[in-house]
């Protein structure tokens, strides 16, 4: 249903995705800054010009968030990753199990998190009734998520600061794969992986108030051992096709503007162009990223008012 | 100073470093002094930055660990203080981003140099080196850009769950990195760090912390930042999780809400009050039996309330309610609806012909209409989806005012008929529906088919035109009267009523006399929802009942009977209306019956336990008096105010119930006293006269004094007559007199002075 649009824009972005799978082997940085002057030659030294030349832009780390990791949060992850500039981003869903719709509302598609790819999942709904699951978006959606990482994974089990480096839960039962025999990726497949490596994140944008609540109560529960300070988005978007189109665009919007402000303050404030920046700086680039980002969601919410923002500040 | 591109180089090498670390974190140990070297303080910013990143990484990582975090934090530790003091030892400020990574790379690593100091106590330095990198961070607590402070404040955070006592949780000296890092693991000898001190620092920057919250309502930032960094202390560490608790219970973040918001506004109240409710939520839900769970359930309502408040009005996203009219617009509004003045009404509206006079349809009660062709029409034969598509629109083309007349008219008809048309007995209604069936002995059991026979014909007969005499058979149903009640059974049956009243109400004083020891009393119904609670097992709801039953029940019944209504009945009504009024005086004689034993059961009541029951003697006289009162206005012409202050039920009981509890107050009883005098809705010279009466005895001397002396302070409009009782008494000279006088002191000095003047002296001090 939505498919033909997202496809549409699936198109604009093909070059980005393969340099990442590229890096591995490449074996340096693996950050946007080396692969995209190879793909399109000086535009980025033109785009930074207080920067030293050949300075990686600097980028955000986003994890998105929603209830079963399948629509709203894996649209928003594929928009961000396949921005002009595409942003490190993982995600994650709240819910205990992830749910799909079935043939009635009381017959959901159920499957576990962590060990269930998209790709079995595709399978077996192909095999179940291919008719009511393409006319239900459900297989498009399937085939779009498969492109973009290996299976759904739960919030609560993440191990924040957790390299997440090589196989997907590799070791943890042993089996390496899904029960459906689809082999478990490497972490290096997914979309926007090069900058998640650290297993953190900059900004966590969930997509209903449930899981904000549960993100944060998860936060406050873990007790914050890693220090690290992350700002917690929620962006209130309804499950259905449609929306989480609409969500995704807005939330990369909401993403430029926050990756916009963080560039800025470290052109701005950079300790030996610190006094002129500071100088030459407006009052809103005075002003660090994340004093701004009240700032930011507020002017954001005003272009889109009809998708009510919440946010707090919270620590890994 | 590097050139860029070998910087650049330097920093691809770094990258590669940390990716071959994160696959394999055992080798940190090796990894960490190399990139120390190239990072250091005097490395060109992009390595610094990058440096102090990857550092609060490391000691951030789940996968390393802790003994290998504890002995490379020690190697850091240079490196971190000389980022820090880039200001005193190269005259400018270190990069906003450096410090933050920083400071959360101190935060990590300040437990483990804690606890490395705590087993090593030869070794000073380190220790040192931490309190100087702890004080350049505390520095920049107030002062540093929003994204440092934040960092900070998790610092500090961390500090104060260091340095308070934490759970020991093994026990086994030989295992001690098994134990939480925590002030309980420092002996109490330590040379370097005392543990008093400790906690004292901790204390104080707690204070600080709590302050962030106290000072800064408006930076939603700092805000929600701190008390996300709270959670772990009030998790952990039980001996302050109280008093962050009762500062957060104490703040408010809706104090930028209401008024014009802006944006940002919005954005910082919803922010702050929703971070505020999952705080709270979190600590209900570890622990749900908390000490503090009431308040921490009510304040998550309250806030989750007040912020949906602040919001529909604000209408945030949401689309706004339509406004309720408001007093000031109220009026406006309303004009429009008034009806126009009278006689363009009478102009505009048709008179209806009267009905015909005998017998009538329904059709023809309704019909309005002169046009025989309209009234002819018989409506069933219309479809009925053609009637549900009229009907809508007819309504709405409907003058509201003709309606109205319409109506108005059909009413009237309806009601001359009742009122010319004695309706005939039930008897004859069944007859004449059912032709002669004379099957209409009420057992309800038997009557059944035949009363639904009965139902089915009238329905079929019902629609207009088919029979004038169905119409006339659907009249009132009149039961034949009971035969009254002789005087000797209404007063059985008032006793039985009363015991069985006061039988319950026993059982129910049992009851919260057994449950007492459980449940605290105050959790009954209060207010209006007492009378609600009547239906339930309730105490307080019973005693309404019964003083309700006792002042209102007479209500205007004997009042009337008893005056000028008599002879008015009597002249209008003859004989009729003799018979009526006897009627009448027997109800309200055996109404009264009932009343009067009620109000001696209940004097009775009161008096046997009046300590515990004072209570219900404060809630029937308050009914006596509003029964009173409401008789009074009554009687009176509604306008002018009722100024006889004897009020005939309530003063005569209230004083019986004073003059029936008088003997019983002990000396300490003074306080029931005191609380009776203060809640019985009126007072009179009377009431005091027996209170005065009191102070005969010597040794109760002293609670008529203090009731007097209470009321003379709280009951202004009786504060005369008990100043005239005192001076009684102090005239008098007798016991009261000490008491007396220094209540007369205050209120009269003149008595005083002229009983001086007289001749005694100054016995009594001014």
């Amino acid at each position: 249903m939505a498919d033909p649009r997202r496809r549409a824009q699936a198109q604009a972005p093909p070059p980005p995705p393969p340099p990442p799978e590229a890096i591995p082997d490449a074996t340096t940085a693996g950050l946007e800054g080396t692969t995209i002057p190879t793909t399109s030659t000086p535009p980025p030294n033109t785009s930074t010009p207080a920067g030293p030349p050949t300075a990686p832009p600097f980028k955000l780390t986003f994890c998105t968030v929603c209830a079963s990791n399948n629509n709203r949060s894996m649209e928003a992850h594929l928009r961000l990753t396949t921005a002009p500039t595409p942003y490190p981003t993982i995600s994650f869903g709240t819910g205990s199990l992830v749910r799909l719709p079935g043939p009635s509302i009381t017959q959901p598609n159920v499957y576990t998190f962590n060990n269930t790819s998209y790709a079995s999942m595709y399978h077996e709904l192909l095999t179940k009734d291919q008719r009511l699951y393409r006319a239900n978006g459900i297989l498009p959606m399937l085939e779009r998520n498969k492109g973009v990482k290996w299976g759904p994974e739960r919030w609560q089990d993440w191990q924040v600061g957790v390299p997440r480096v090589g196989r997907r839960g590799a070791g943890e039962d042993g089996a390496n794969g899904d029960s459906n025999g689809i082999p478990e990726a490497e972490y290096s497949d997914d979309k926007g992986y090069s900058g998640t490596e650290g297993g953190t994140a900059d900004v966590v944008i969930t997509c209903e108030e449930r899981c904000w609540d549960a993100v944060v109560e998860d936060l406050l529960a873990r007790g914050a051992p890693l220090n690290r300070p992350v700002h917690v988005f929620n962006v209130d978007i309804k499950d259905n096709h449609e929306e989480a189109l609409v969500g995704g665009r807005a939330i990369l919007e909401l993403a430029d503007a926050l990756n916009a402000a963080a560039v800025q303050e470290r052109e701005t404030l950079g300790g030996e162009a610190g006094a002129e920046g500071f100088d030459r700086g407006v009052a809103a680039a005075r002003e660090g990223f994340d004093e701004r980002v009240p700032g930011i969601l507020a002017d954001w919410q005003d272009r889109w008012p009809n998708l009510p923002a919440l946010w707090t500040s919270a620590w890994f | 100073m590097a050139s860029p591109q070998t910087t650049q180089s330097v920093l691809a090498q770094l990258e590669q470093a940390r990716q071959i670390v994160l696959k394999t974190p055992h080798v940190y140990h090796q990894i960490v002094p190399g990139v120390l070297g190239v990072v250091g303080p005097a490395s060109h910013l992009d390595l610094r930055r990058w440096g102090a990143a990857f550092l609060a990484e490391t000691f951030a990582s789940p996968v390393l660990p802790t003994e290998q975090k504890q002995s490379m934090s020690l190697l850091v530790l240079d490196t971190l203080k000389g980022w820090l003091s880039r200001q005193e030892e190269r005259g400018e400020e270190e990069d906003g981003q450096v410090v933050k990574s920083v400071v959360q790379c101190a935060a990590s690593i300040y437990p483990y140099v804690f606890r490395h100091t705590v087993h090593h106590v030869q070794d000073e330095t380190s220790w040192a080196k931490m309190a100087g990198i702890k004080s350049a961070i505390l520095r920049r607590m107030d002062s540093a850009g929003a994204g440092v402070r934040i960092c900070c404040v998790k610092f500090v955070a961390r500090v104060v769950q260091t340095q308070t006592p934490g759970v020991i949780a093994v026990s086994d000296p030989r295992r001690p990195e098994q134990n939480e890092i925590s002030l309980a693991l420092v002996p109490r000898e330590h040379p370097v760090m005392p543990p008093s001190n400790l906690e004292a620092e901790a204390s104080g920057l707690l204070d600080r912390l709590l302050g962030v919250l106290q000072e800064n309502l408006t930076d939603a930032l700092l805000v929600t930042a701190t008390l996300n960094a709270l959670a772990t202390l009030v998790q952990k560490r039980a001996s302050v999780s109280n008093k962050i608790l009762t500062t957060i219970l104490n703040f408010n973040p809706l104090k930028l809400a209401g008024g014009r918001m802006t944006g940002r506004d919005r954005v910082a109240v919803r922010s702050m009050a929703r971070t505020t409710i999952s705080f709270l939520l979190s600590v209900l839900k570890r622990n749900p039996q908390h000490q503090l769970a009431g308040r921490l359930q009510q304040r998550t309502e309250q806030l989750r309330y007040s912020l949906n408040e602040a919001f529909t009005e604000g209408r945030d996203g949401k689309r706004k309610e339509p406004d309720e009219p408001t007093d000031g617009l109220d009026d406006a509004k309303r004009r429009r609806v008034e009806p126009p003045p009278v006689q363009s009404q009478q102009q505009a509206q048709p008179t209806y012909p009267p009905l015909s006079p005998g017998p009538v349809t329904v059709a023809q009660l309704f019909t309005l209409s002169r046009d025989p062709s309209a009234s002819s029409i018989h409506a069933a034969i219309i479809p009925e989806h053609f009637v549900a598509q009229l009907i809508p629109p007819l309504l709405q083309s409907i003058d509201p005012q003709k309606f109205e007349a319409a109506l108005n008219a059909v009413r009237a008809r309806f009601l001359d008929l009742a009122r010319n048309q004695p309706p005939p007995s039930a008897l004859d209604a069944a007859r004449t529906a059912t032709g002669q069936d004379d099957d209409d002995d009420y057992d309800p059991s038997a009557a059944f088919p035949g009363q639904a026979q009965v139902l089915d014909r009238l329905d079929r007969l019902a629609p207009e035109g088919s029979g004038d005499d169905v119409e006339d058979a659907v009249g009132l149903l009149d039961l034949p009267p009971p035969p009254p009640l002789s005087e000797a059974e209404t007063r059985e049956y008032c006793e039985v009523a009363e015991m069985r009243l006061f039988g319950t109400l026993k059982e129910l004083d049992d009851q919260r006399a057994k449950a007492s020891g459980k449940k605290a009393s105050s959790e009954g119904e209060k207010g209006f929802n007492r009378l609600l609670a009547i239906g339930g097992q309730d105490r307080e709801g019973w005693v309404s009942l019964i003083t309700r039953l006792a002042t209102r029940s007479p209500f205007m019944l004997g009042e009337e009977s008893e005056e000028d209504s008599t002879a008015r009945l009597k002249s209008e009504n003859g004989g009729g209306g003799e018979d009526a009024l006897a009627l009448k005086k027997r109800a309200s004689k055996s109404d009264r019956y009932l009343a009067d034993r009620i109000r001696a059961a209940l004097k009775d009541y009161i008096t046997t336990d009046f300590r515990r029951r004072i209570d219900v003697g404060i809630a029937w006289l308050s009914e006596e008096w509003y029964a009173d009162r409401l008789a009074l206005q009554s009687q009176k012409a509604p306008t002018t105010r009722p100024t006889n202050n004897y009020l005939p039920n309530y003063t005569p009981h209230s004083l019986a119930l004073l003059t029936a509890l008088l003997p019983y107050l002990d000396t300490k009883d003074g306080r029931f006293l005191i609380r009776l005098l203060s809640e019985i809705p009126a007072l009179s010279a009377e009431h005091i006269a027996l209170v005065t009466k009191l102070a005969e005895d010597p040794e109760r001397v002293g609670i008529a004094v203090q009731a007097l002396m209470y009321l003379v302070m709280v009951r202004p409009p009786i504060r005369n007559v008990c100043l005239d009782a005192l001076e009684g008494l102090w005239r008098q000279g007798g016991d009261a007199k000490v008491g007396a006088g220094k209540v007369l002191a205050r209120w009269r000095p003149e008595v005083l002075k002229e009983g001086t003047g007289d001749a005694e002296g100054g016995k009594v001090e001014g």
